[in-house]
Formats: structure tokens, sequence, C-alpha cells
């Protein structure tokens, strides 16, 4: 190998050095002085890749896993439950049947479903400011017409494979979490959900869904968005 | 606890961190970053009997990840990069101003590498793999792999040394 021929492979794979350019290395003074170089700039390299990662990634990634698996087992169940339960209505009904159960894909069980992948969202206290609200939102293509406040809790989350808003908002002395789904129009419903009050409405061209321990500030929140939003507290053609 | 969910703590715990720099660096955005990165463990969980070799296990969640990522992009545009002076390093040492300027000097030349030089060296770099499995992975030859490493450094070179020019015709250290 000559000088030529280390420096390339040096360049390409300054990590992976075949044996034949350990020996050149060993061999010629300047090529070894070129390799101190090359790791210099490597080591200067991986320092710049190195992002901070976010704080419990880690278990944030477990704890979805492990929720999503105890989901798994329980569709499963429900699953068999619900063809028992169908068969005995269908015999007892002749045929005539009605099965009103909740789809495991609806948002509402979806948005239910999240927040035990991020349970610190509830601990944060201190607001996020309105303007970073309103720039996180037209990052979702979510143009504000007015001010979000009283928002602690602001990041993009998958949901039901769309890219959508996670806020926690403060309001009448608890914690809502609030799903903003852009272009996803679901219709109104309220549900009970494991203890867990759930509201969603369609406000602008997406969904809005509150959860929480009571519905007591989802009227206020859902004035706020709809301000927001849409640019007037009230659902047009309701004023 | 289960053998599987022993071994699937193991590899999130090993391999996490790296995960999510290549997606930050793929991707150029945080949240999604850590989108990309959930949603490729639960994939990697659901079919983690298909890894063989642990000591593969870093390429198999790049290839994952990298699948995720262009499947968001057949929905959404790509997005720009976040200013990437703002990252914060990992340094416990707290690096002197100099070493943070140069860090983001070669951070801005990075997030303007092109892809395709910008990946291969991703993938090398935070993956540890070598130019045959990142080959394998793009579906090129090692030859090409090793072409586009060679590129992307030397761009990378060629934007710290013009830097350092222009800082000196300014009068700068």
């Amino acid at each position: 190998m000559d000088c030529l021929e280390f420096r390339r492979e040096l360049a390409a794979q300054p990590h992976g050095l075949g044996s034949e350019a350990n020996v050149h290395r060993s061999e010629c003074r300047s090529c070894a002085e070129a390799f101190l170089r090359a790791k210099g700039f490597e080591q200067r390299l991986e320092q710049a890749l190195a992002v901070t990662v976010p704080e419990g990634l880690a278990d944030r990634i477990l704890l979805r896993q492990t929720t999503a698996t105890r989901h798994g087992i329980r569709i499963i169940r429900q699953g068999w439950t619900r063809i028992a339960a169908g068969l005995l209505m269908a015999l007892g009904m002749a045929g005539v049947g009605y099965l009103g159960l909740r789809s495991p894909d609806s948002l509402a069980a979806a948005s239910v479903e999240h927040l035990s992948h991020e349970p610190f969202a509830l601990d944060r206290t201190d607001p996020i400011a309105a303007t970073e609200v309103a720039r996180v939102f037209a990052d979702s293509g979510v143009v504000l017409k007015a001010p979000l406040t009283q928002v602690t809790y602001l990041t993009h989350c998958p949901l039901n494979g769309k890219r959508s808003l996670h806020l926690v908002v403060r309001a009448e002395g608890q914690a809502v979490t609030v799903m903003y789904v852009p272009g996803e129009r679901q219709g109104d419903a309220d549900f009970v959900d494991r203890q867990i009050v759930g509201r969603h409405r369609d406000v602008g061209a997406g969904t809005l869904v509150m959860l929480a321990g009571s519905d007591r500030s989802f009227d206020g929140i859902e004035a706020g968005f709809r301000s927001a939003i849409e640019g007037s507290p009230v659902r047009a053609g309701m004023k | 606890m289960p053998v599987k969910q022993a071994q699937f703590d193991a590899l999130v715990r090993a391999t996490s961190g790296d995960l999510y720099r290549f997606a930050f660096w793929l991707c150029g955005q945080d949240a999604l970053a850590e989108d990309l990165v959930q949603e490729t463990y639960l994939r990697a969980w659901r079919s983690l009997d298909d890894l063989r070799d642990t000591q593969a296990a870093k390429a198999w969640l790049m290839t994952i990840l990298r699948r995720e990522h262009a499947r968001l992009y057949e929905r959404k545009a790509p997005t720009s990069f976040e200013a990437v002076e703002e990252l914060e390093l990992v340094d416990e040492d707290s690096p002197s101003p100099d070493r943070l300027g140069e860090d983001a000097l070669i951070r801005r030349a990075i997030a303007a590498l092109d892809p395709k030089y910008r990946e291969p060296l991703l993938m090398q770099v935070l993956g540890g793999l070598s130019c045959d499995e990142i080959a394998t992975e793009l579906k090129i030859t090692a030859q090409a792999v090793m072409t586009q490493c060679f590129r992307a450094r030397q761009k990378l070179k060629v934007a710290l040394a013009g830097q350092s020019l222009e800082g000196r015709s300014h009068g700068l250290p």
C-alpha cells in the first residue's frame, strides 16, 4: 500500500483500517502523523454529533412498550369476550344484535392509552410562553389566532399514526391533558375510560381531545382552543 | 422478568442514546426524533425474535428507524434542521468557548451535508457500522460507501477550514 491509498482508506474508514493500512502506518512517519490527525478529527466529529439525549428516554420507551404489550393482551382477551358475548347475543336475539363496543383504535382510546406514555407530563407546572405554543402549533400547520395560555407541557406525539400535539393545560385547579390532532375530524363524543373523563370535539380542521379526572374545566378549555384555532370561543353557527 | 423482556430492556438501555442521535441527525427535529425512536422500538419489540445476532442490534435498529423515517416523509415534506448552534452538548467537563464554537461549526456543516453523504457517515460514526454493513443497508457497493464517507469528511474539513479562514480574515482568533 502506498501513501495515497493509505490516506484514502484513512478518510473513508478511520475506525476500521485494514491490516495493510496498519502495516503502512507503522512504516511511514508522515502517514502515522496523518493517522493521529484523523483520530483527532474523529473525536471532534463524535463530540459534535453527541446531541443531548432527552432525559428519561429509555424509561419512556420501555413504559410505552410494556403498556402496548399489556394493551395487546387485553385486546386479545376482550376480543374473545366479545366473540363469546356476540354469540350469546346472536343466539338470544335470533340474529339481531348490536355490539356497542368501542374500537380500540378510536381517538378516545388512543388518547387514554397515550397518557401512560408520558406520565411526567402532568408534573410540570411552569407555564410555557404563548409565543412558544404558537410556534409549535405552526410547526404542525396550525396558525393560532389568539394566545393559548396556562399550557405547562407541549410536545408532538404520534396518535393513531398521526402527528398530534400533546398538551397539559392547568385550569380550575386541575391538570387537563389535551390532544389536538390536526387534519382529522372525529366528531363529538364524551366518554369515561378507566376513571378518566374525556371529551372530543371537532375544532378547526382537527379534533380536540380533553382528558382529566373531572370535566369541570372542559368548557373553558374548549372555548380557549376555539378562540385560538377558529377565532371565536363558540362553534360556528352556534352564536 | 421474562427473558424476552429482559433482553429488550438491555437493548433499549444500550442503544437508545445513539439511536436518538441518529434519528436527530436524520430528521433535524428533537420531538420528531423521539417519535421516530419510540416507533422504532415498538416495531423492534414486535419482531425481536428476528434479531439473531446481538452484535448486529444497532444496525438492525437503524434499518427499522430509516424505514420509519422514510414512511414519515411519504406523508410529510421534510422539515428544516433546528438551529444546530443551540443544541446542547454532552460534555461533563464544560468545554471551553473555543471548543463550543468549533463544535457548532461542525454541527452546522453536518446539517448542511447532502443526505447521501450524511447518512453513511452517521451510520459509521454513531452506529459503528463497517462499510460492508452500510453498503448492505443502503443497497450500494462498499466502494461507494467508502467514497461517500471520504467525501463527507472532506466536505466537513473544507467547511471547517473555510470558517477558520473567514474568522482570521475578520481579525478573529
